[in-house]
C-alpha cells in the first residue's frame, strides 16, 4: 500500500493548494497565463463545436431530452440547452470527442475539457465577468496538471485516464471559484469530488473515452454544490490516510502539487494538437505528411516501417482499426493516411475512410518498430515503392510539441477548420470572444459567439 | 475455471434466471434495503441532497423510496441509495452493495413499468454480480487499499440490474457494464463523512444512467472489467477474476452471504402484497410510500 509522507506545511498539498488557488484567485493572473489559458479555451471551444453534431454528442442529447436535461446550458454548436450536470457533461465530451483538444505532455492530461465543461454549466454565476471566469478556468486547468504531475507516470501506466481522474478535481476548482468559495469550501469540494473520480483505459476506443472529462466536469460542478448545501466531505483528501494518491496512484511527489506555486505554472506546458488523434502518433503522421509529396501514387507502395518510442505501440498500437474512433488509437492508421491523402484532419477519421480499401491494404503493409532511444515526440517513417526506392523522413519534434509548439495563428486556422463546418464563418467571432474574455463585463459575448445563429 | 468476464456477466444479466428460493431471499433483501432507505429520507443530509436536484414534472422519472419528489430515474436512484447508506454506521459492503442495486432497480423500474417479480429477478442478479466482483478483486482491495467497495463495484452492480429491466441485446449490455465500470470509485476516507452515503447512491445512478445511454447508442468497452486496462487490474492489481465466474446462474453466493440490516414489518407486508398481486413497480414503490407517509398521495 502507498504511504503518503506529509512532514511539513509544504506537504499538506490539499489544503495549500487550495489556499493558493482562492488567493491567486482574487489577483490579476500573470499575462503570460492569461495568454496560455485563452489559447486553451479558444482550442478546446474549436473541438468542442467541431463535435457538436458527432454520434456521441447526438446520444447525449437525445438522453438528455428523454429524461429530463434540459435546462439553460449553452452546448458549443448547438440549439438544445441542457440542465447542468448533463450539459457538463455534454460539453465535457464534446471537447475530447475527437480527441484534437488540449495536452499537457508530461502528463498527458487534456485540462480544458473538464474545465469549460464546469464553466459553461455551473449555475449560480450570472453576475460573473470575463476576467473571473477565464481566472477560474485557468486555474482549474493548473489545479489538475500539478496533482497529475504529482502521479506521473505510474498512475497513468497502471491504467487510469488521468484527463479524467485529475480532470474531476479541475473542474471542482473552477466551479468552486466561480462560486465564490473559500479556501475551506475549496478544500471540501476537491474532498468530494475526489471520491467520484473515475476512468479507466479500457474505453480508448470507444465514446466512454470522451464521456470520461464529460462526467468529470458534471461531478466537479455536482461536489461543488454539495458543499453549497452543507454536505460535507474529508479535507486534505490528496494525502489522508485511504485517500486520493493512495488509492490511485502506486507512486506520488506530493511535492509537485507546491513546488513553486506563484513562480512555476503547468499550464504554459499546455500544447495544441494538429491532428485528431492520440498525441503520440503526431510525430508519424508529421513524417509521412512529409514524404506524401514525393510519392505520385500510393498504390506503389510496397512496405512502410514506423520507427517510434515504444509508448506509441503500448498507446497506439492497433493495427487495423475499423471505425474512426479505433482509429484514433492507431499509428499505422495516421500513417498511411497522411501517406494517401498528404493531410490528416478529421476528414481521415471518418469511419468511410477508416475502412477505405486502398487504406486497409496499406495499413497491412506497415510495421510498426518501437526504438527506445527515440523521443516521445520524435518519429521515423520509412517507405519502399514498387522499384524498390526507399523514402525516409525523421522528425525530431512533432509539429505542436513543446519544441514546436502551434503559432497563434496556425491555431486559429485549425479552430476555423472545426468550426467553419458547424457555424460558418464565424471563427474570427469566436477568436475575438475568447481574446476579449478578460475585459468582459459578463459571459454573453462568449455564449453568443458558440451559438448557431448570426452572431454579432 | 470460469473467469468473471463482461460477456459472461451481459448474458447472466439478460437471461440468469433464479428459481423461487432465490427470488424469495431477494424479496427479504429488497425489504430489508427499503427499510434503510425509508429511515434514511428523514436525515438532514438526504434533504439537503434533495435541494440541489431538480424536480422533473414534465418528463418520465420516478420517486425515490420514502419521498413524494419526482425526478429524473438517476437522480431517484441516487437519493434513494444515498439514503439507506446515509445512517451513522456503515453496514458491510455486501449489504451496501445490494443498497445500490435495490436503488436502481426501483428506480428504473418505475420508467419501464416492469413487474414486481421483474424487479426481483434483478436485484437478485445484479447483487450476485456484485458479490463475485466483490470476490474476485480482493482482499486487499476489499480491506487495504483505499477504496469502498460499494462505489467500485456498486455501479457494475446496479448496471446488471437496470440492464436487466431495459436492455434486451448482450453487446448493448455489456458496453452498459463499461459505461458503469470506468465510473467505480469512492474514496474510502469519505466513509468518516456525510459525503460517504454518495458512494451507495451515485453507484446506483450510474448503475441506472448506463444502461440508458447504452441503450441511447452511446459506446463503451466491452471489456470494460476484465480488460487489460479494465476495472479489475486498474483498480485492483492483485485482483483475480479467473473463478469469480464459476457456476454464474448454477449457484449463488447471494444465498450465503449473510446482510445486515433489521426489516420493517410494514415494509415486508408491502412487498409481499404487491409481489403476490403481480403488481408492477410503481405499485411498489407508492405502497412503499404510503408506509412510510400514508398522508401523500403518490402517482406515477
Amino acid at each position: 500500500m502507498l504511504e503518503v509522507k506529509t512532514h511539513s506545511r509544504e506537504q499538506m498539498p490539499t489544503a495549500t493548494l487550495c489556499e493558493w488557488l482562492t488567493a491567486t484567485h482574487r489577483q490579476a493572473l500573470p499575462a503570460p497565463v492569461i495568454r496560455e489559458a485563452s489559447r486553451t479555451m479558444l482550442n478546446v471551444l474549436g473541438t468542442a463545436i467541431g463535435a457538436s453534431y458527432s454520434e456521441g454528442v447526438d446520444a447525449l442529447i437525445r438522453y438528455s431530452e428523454e429524461h429530463g436535461g434540459t435546462g439553460t446550458t449553452v452546448i458549443p454548436g448547438r440549439e438544445e440547452e441542457l440542465d447542468a450536470l448533463l450539459g457538463a457533461t455534454t460539453v465535457g465530451l464534446a471537447s475530447h470527442y475527437d480527441d484534437f483538444d488540449d495536452t499537457h505532455l508530461e502528463t498527458v492530461i487534456h485540462p480544458g475539457a473538464a474545465c469549460l465543461g464546469a464553466l459553461l454549466a455551473v449555475d449560480g454565476i450570472e453576475g460573473v465577468d470575463g476576467a473571473t471566469a477565464l481566472s477560474a478556468f485557468a486555474l482549474g486547468c493548473e489545479a489538475q496538471l500539478r496533482i497529475g504531475s504529482a502521479m506521473s507516470p505510474s498512475h497513468y501506466d497502471r491504467g487510469w485516464h488521468i484527463t479524467a481522474t485529475c480532470g474531476v478535481l479541475g473542474a471542482a476548482v473552477t466551479a468552486g471559484l466561480l462560486l465564490n468559495f473559500d479556501s475551506a469550501r475549496l478544500e471540501q469540494a476537491i474532498g468530494i469530488a475526489a471520491s467520484q473520480t473515475l476512468g479507466v483505459r479500457e474505453a480508448f476506443g470507444t465514446m466512454t473515452k470522451p464521456l470520461h472529462p464529460g462526467k468529470a466536469a458534471a461531478n466537479g460542478i455536482f461536489a461543488a454544490r454539495l458543499v453549497q448545501s452543507g454536505i460535507v466531505g474529508p479535507d486534505a483528501v490528496l494525502e489522508r490516510s485511504n485517500g486520493y494518491f493512495q488509492a490511485l496512484t502506486p507512486e506520488v511527489d506530493v511535492l509537485r502539487v507546491t513546488s513553486g506555486l506563484g513562480q512555476s505554472w503547468e499550464l504554459l506546458s499546455n500544447t495544441y494538437k494538429p491532428y485528431p488523434c492520440g498525441i503520440v502518433i503526431h510525430p508519424a503522421i508529421d513524417a509521412a505528411v512529409d514524404l506524401a509529396p514525393k510519392i505520385e501514387d500510393s498504390a506503389r507502395v510496397r512496405g512502410i516501417t514506423l520507427r517510434c518510442h515504444p509508448l506509441v505501440a503500448e498507446l497506439t498500437g492497433n493495427p487495423a482499426p475499423v471505425d474512426g474512433l479505433q482509429a484514433r488509437f492507431s499509428a499505422i492508421h495516421g500513417v498511411c493516411a497522411g501517406i494517401a491523402d498528404g493531410s490528416v484532419g478529421l476528414a481521415q477519421y471518418q469511419d468511410e475512410r477508416v475502412r477505405d480499401e486502398h487504406l486497409v491494404m496499406l495499413r497491412s503493409l506497415t510495421v510498426l518498430e518501437v526504438d527506445g532511444s527515440l523521443s516521445r515526440d520524435a518519429a521515423e517513417v520509412v517507405v519502399t515503392l514498387d522499384d524498390g526506392t526507399e523514402l525516409k523522413s525523421y522528425i525530431p519534434h512533432a509539429r505542436g510539441s513543446a519544441a514546436l509548439p502551434l503559432t497563434d495563428e496556425e491555431l486559429r486556422a485549425k479552430v476555423d477548420a472545426l468550426v467553419r463546418p458547424v457555424l460558418g464563418d464565424r471563427a474570427a467571432e469566436l477568436a475575438q470572444a475568447v481574446e476579449n474574455l478578460g475585459g468582459a463585463p459578463s459571459l454573453d459575448t462568449l455564449y453568443t459567439a458558440v451559438r448557431p445563429g448570426k452572431g454579432v | 475455471m470460469t473467469t468473471l468476464t463482461s460477456n459472461g456477466i451481459a448474458e447472466f444479466g439478460l437471461r440468469g434466471d433464479p428459481g423461487a428460493d432465490v427470488l424469495a431471499r431477494g424479496q427479504d433483501l429488497v425489504a430489508r434495503s427499503v427499510t434503510r432507505a425509508i429511515s434514511g429520507v428523514t436525515t438532514d443530509a438526504t434533504r439537503r441532497l434533495l435541494d440541489i436536484l431538480e424536480v422533473k414534472d414534465d418528463s418520465p422519472g420516478a420517486y425515490p423510496v420514502g419521498l413524494h419528489e419526482y425526478l429524473s430515474v438517476s437522480d431517484a436512484a441516487l437519493v434513494t441509495g444515498f439514503a439507506a447508506d446515509s445512517g451513522a454506521a456503515k453496514e458491510p459492503f455486501a449489504t451496501r452493495i445490494l443498497d445500490a442495486v435495490v436503488a436502481a432497480a426501483l428506480a428504473i423500474s418505475q420508467y419501464t413499468g416492469a413487474r414486481a417479480a421483474e424487479v426481483l429477478t434483478a436485484v437478485v442478479v445484479g447483487s450476485e454480480v456484485g458479490l463475485r466482483l466483490a470476490e474476485g478483486l480482493g482482499a486487499e482491495h476489499r480491506h487495504s487499499s483505499g477504496w469502498d467497495v460499494a462505489g467500485t463495484v456498486g455501479t457494475t452492480a446496479a448496471a446488471v440490474a437496470a440492464g436487466r429491466l431495459v436492455l434486451s441485446e448482450k453487446e448493448t449490455f455489456s458496453q452498459a457494464l463499461g459505461i458503469a465500470a470506468t465510473q467505480g470509485a469512492g474514496l474510502l476516507c469519505s466513509l468518516n463523512t456525510v459525503a460517504g452515503a454518495l458512494h451507495v447512491g451515485r453507484s446506483a445512478a450510474i448503475g441506472v444512467e448506463a444502461s440508458l445511454l447504452a441503450s441511447n447508442g452511446l459506446t463503451g468497452p466491452t471489456t470494460g472489467i476484465e480488460g487489460r486496462r479494465g476495472l479489475a487490474v486498474v483498480i485492483a492489481p492483485h485482483s483475480d477474476l479467473s473463478r469469480a465466474g464459476d457456476r454464474l446462474g448454477g449457484s449463488w453466493l447471494l444465498a450465503e452471504t449473510k446482510f445486515a440490516g433489521e426489516v420493517s414489518g410494514n415494509v415486508r407486508s408491502a412487498v409481499t402484497r404487491v409481489v403476490s398481486d403481480d403488481g408492477d413497480a410503481r405499485e411498489l414503490v407508492a405502497t412503499l410510500n404510503a408506509v412510510r407517509a400514508p398522508a401523500h398521495t403518490l402517482g406515477g
